[in-house]
């Protein structure tokens, strides 16, 4: 009796775990038993607010602006979008005019957070904008990612990060090549617009020239805004019988200080300020004067990532903008942040960005800036010395980085 | 002061004068006989720099061209905004002013016009070929021919406008209406038709001013309000009405411009230009050369 009864409880028993085992295994997914609900990814919008100068003075650079960013959200989504944890984001642009003006931007600032609801917002490269929209964000907790190319950073900016280095750098590099490659040069002198930019810009050539050179700035000319007759000034320049002529000012504008200049016989090299489209300066120039120009370089072939999005903007717009280059790190960093933080949290893509490893679409990249603005908010990458000649501009030099870095006091 | 570098400033402000010259004479022809203040006219100096840059570059047309083709076009243009947009929110009865309306509608077109412009040009910069090449050397200074035509040509259509002002019927009826619009409507003079005339000029003076510097500077869709300002000053300096006020007033403003940038610089010479306005405004309203 006794031995039935344990007999019986042991059958029972093994029936009841090989019951359980069961019911068990057939809660996990198999590999041939096809996708079930726990292993479909879930996908998701990544909202990210974009300024640009739609309207106003600064609408040539403004409408490449936005339509670069536009041309890499669609590559990036027509790809599958991008992934941070177990979800798969598509980029949806809310693009506000900021028309060049503080307050238009404060305004559309104010629709994208209180209206909008976003958590990341990309201001463009104006200073003044960015002035007045830091404090709304910062307040807010809001990431900012600013092309501005003034060093200044508004006070406690703690949320803004500036994606593309501004001019100190910029001119440090040019600068630094041309002094290597150019030796005899004794006298410079510069022009650029009377408007902040304008005065910054020559401020920063100054003290580049002051603190690694050995040339001497003989006069500085600050053209009315929106005039187009250089002579004047370049007559007052040239009469210094200079070694080397510093100009700032748009593509446009450029260019055509670089052919009243020549015209005026001067034939020495030129530094420019900023990058341009090399097809802008030989329209206005001409192939014959477009030489020894030497300018920061967004080269368009410097990986397949910026090809991909220099190509397919020109097949989408019908010709290259030098923005394209240029801007094609911001998205890219927010991505890489989110990545580590494996969220879209703002807070923990703060966290990262202040603390990860990031590469640029052109290598590597870095966040320096302490020196310069206060604070390691600035994306430093690997800077390219272009030259124009032969009709075409080419790179002539690379200057690295943490070589960048050092020169300007951050390493 | 170096001899070349003054020949150099003084080419330059005659130039520019000039241009100014014809652009103010567009502005005060409209105002004159239509009493509308075309806030807009910067922006059609602009359209005609962007018409003679298409027909170049679309049509290709030789420069001299397409520039004055330019002032066709854009004058037909004005004539067709006239009588489209000014004309119905004009006052019926003769002699009555109502400027709000007029004002409205070209504040409207300075916004309108560049970013029609901006939708089918887009926002690149763009130039024009050289109208003629070389240089000759005046006083020590390099002046390029390019500049020395610009000032003939610009000259040649400030003295065919005097003459015709002058010596055509349609002319004469401009001034006939500027003076006194019942009087010259009681002579047979039909005003609406020069209404639609003075426009079609007015236009077409802008548009040839805007295309004529087109090949020595750039051409983008911003380079119109500078122009309007300078127009606004020349013609409250040389006196609203008056083509010889016009053109001393084009020319002061443009010695101001060139010698004021070479021995103020920055904004200074745009802030005398319009020291000198508030001081004409006090001492003579009429402008220097204006009527009563």
């Amino acid at each position: 009796m006794k031995r039935a009864f344990f007999v019986a409880i042991s059958v029972m028993v093994l029936i009841g775990l090989l019951l359980a085992s069961v019911s068990c295994g057939s809660s996990e997914p198999t590999a041939t038993a096809g996708p079930t609900a726990t292993s479909v990814q879930k996908t998701d919008t990544f909202r990210i607010g974009l300024l640009a100068c739609l309207s106003g003075a600064a609408v040539g650079w403004g409408i490449p602006w936005a339509q670069s960013f536009e041309v890499q959200r669609d590559l990036i989504n027509d790809a599958g979008g991008f992934t941070v944890g177990d979800t798969t984001y598509t980029i949806e642009l809310l693009i506000e005019d900021d028309a060049y003006s503080a307050e238009i931007g404060v305004a559309a600032v104010n629709k994208l957070i209180f209206q909008d609801k976003v958590d990341y917002i990309i201001i463009g490269f104006a200073g003044s904008v960015l002035h007045a929209v830091a404090p709304i964000l910062n307040k807010n907790e809001i990431l900012g990612f600013t092309g501005s190319s003034a060093a200044s950073m508004p006070e406690d900016s703690t949320w803004i990060y500036k994606t593309s280095e501004h001019n100190d750098y910029r001119y440090v590099a040019v600068g630094g090549y041309i002094n290597d490659n150019y030796p005899d040069i004794k006298t410079a002198v510069a022009m650029d617009y009377d408007i902040d930019a304008g005065h910054y810009a020559i401020k920063v050539f100054t003290d580049f020239v002051n603190e690694n050179t050995d040339w001497e700035i003989a006069e500085t000319a600050y053209c009315s805004e929106g005039t187009k007759e250089y002579y004047t000034y370049l007559n007052k320049l040239l009469q210094h019988d200079p070694d080397l002529l510093f100009l700032g000012g748009t593509p446009g504008a450029f260019s055509l200080a670089v052919k009243q200049v020549r015209e005026l016989g001067y034939t020495g090299p030129i530094f420019g300020a900023n990058g341009l489209d090399t097809s802008i300066l030989i329209d206005i120039v001409g192939v014959e004067d477009a030489y020894e120009i030497y300018v920061p370089y967004y080269d368009p072939n410097v990986s397949p990532e910026v090809k991909e999005l220099c190509d397919e903007y020109i097949a989408r717009y019908g010709e290259y903008s030098v923005l394209t280059p240029f801007m094609s790190d911001y998205i890219p960093v927010i991505i890489q942040a989110a990545q580590q933080a494996g969220t879209l949290e703002k807070h923990a893509v703060k966290n990262a960005l202040d603390t990860g490893t990031f590469t640029s679409t052109m290598g590597e990249g870095m966040w320096v800036g302490q020196n310069t603005i206060g604070i390691n908010h600035v994306f430093l990458r690997d800077h390219i010395i272009g030259c124009f000649q032969d009709g075409d501009q080419v790179a002539v030099g690379t200057v690295a980085m943490k070589d960048l870095a050092r020169m300007l006091g951050e390493l | 002061m170096d001899q070349a570098y003054f020949v150099q400033l003084l080419i330059n402000a005659v130039m520019l004068g000039l241009i100014y010259t014809l652009t103010a004479l567009g502005f005060t022809l409209i105002f004159g006989i239509s009493r509308v203040v075309n806030f807009a006219h910067g922006e059609i100096y602009m359209v005609g720099a962007f018409v003679a840059y298409s027909l170049v570059s679309y049509g290709h047309l030789p420069v001299v061209l397409a520039l004055l083709l330019a002032a066709v076009v854009v004058g037909v243009l004005g004539v067709v905004l006239e009588f489209l947009i000014f004309r119905p929110i004009r006052p019926k009865q003769v002699g009555t002013i109502d400027e709000l309306p007029n004002v409205i509608v070209s504040v409207a077109l300075i916004y309108i016009i560049p970013t029609a412009v901006v939708l089918i040009a887009g926002t690149r910069e763009r130039t024009l070929p050289h109208l003629i090449t070389g240089s000759v050397t005046l006083g020590g200074a390099i002046i390029s021919n390019e500049r020395l035509l610009i000032m003939a040509v610009a000259l040649a259509i400030f003295v065919g406008l005097l003459l015709f002002i002058w010596r055509h019927r349609d002319g004469r009826a401009m001034v006939a209406i500027s003076q006194d619009t019942e009087a010259a409507l009681l002579q047979g003079v039909s005003h609406q038709r020069i209404i639609s005339l003075s426009f079609g000029l007015g236009f077409g003076l802008a548009a040839i001013a805007g295309a004529l510097l087109a090949p020595i500077y750039f051409i983008d869709v911003n380079m119109g309000p500078p122009v309007l300002l300078k127009t606004v000053i020349v013609v409250i300096l040389g006196g609203i009405g008056s083509i010889p006020g016009t053109l001393l007033g084009g020319l002061l403003v443009g010695f101001i411009d060139v010698f004021g940038q070479a021995y103020l610089g920055g904004s200074l010479p745009t802030l005398v230009a319009f020291a000198l306005v508030i001081l004409i405004m006090l001492i003579r309203p009429r402008g220097l050369l204006g009527h009563d």
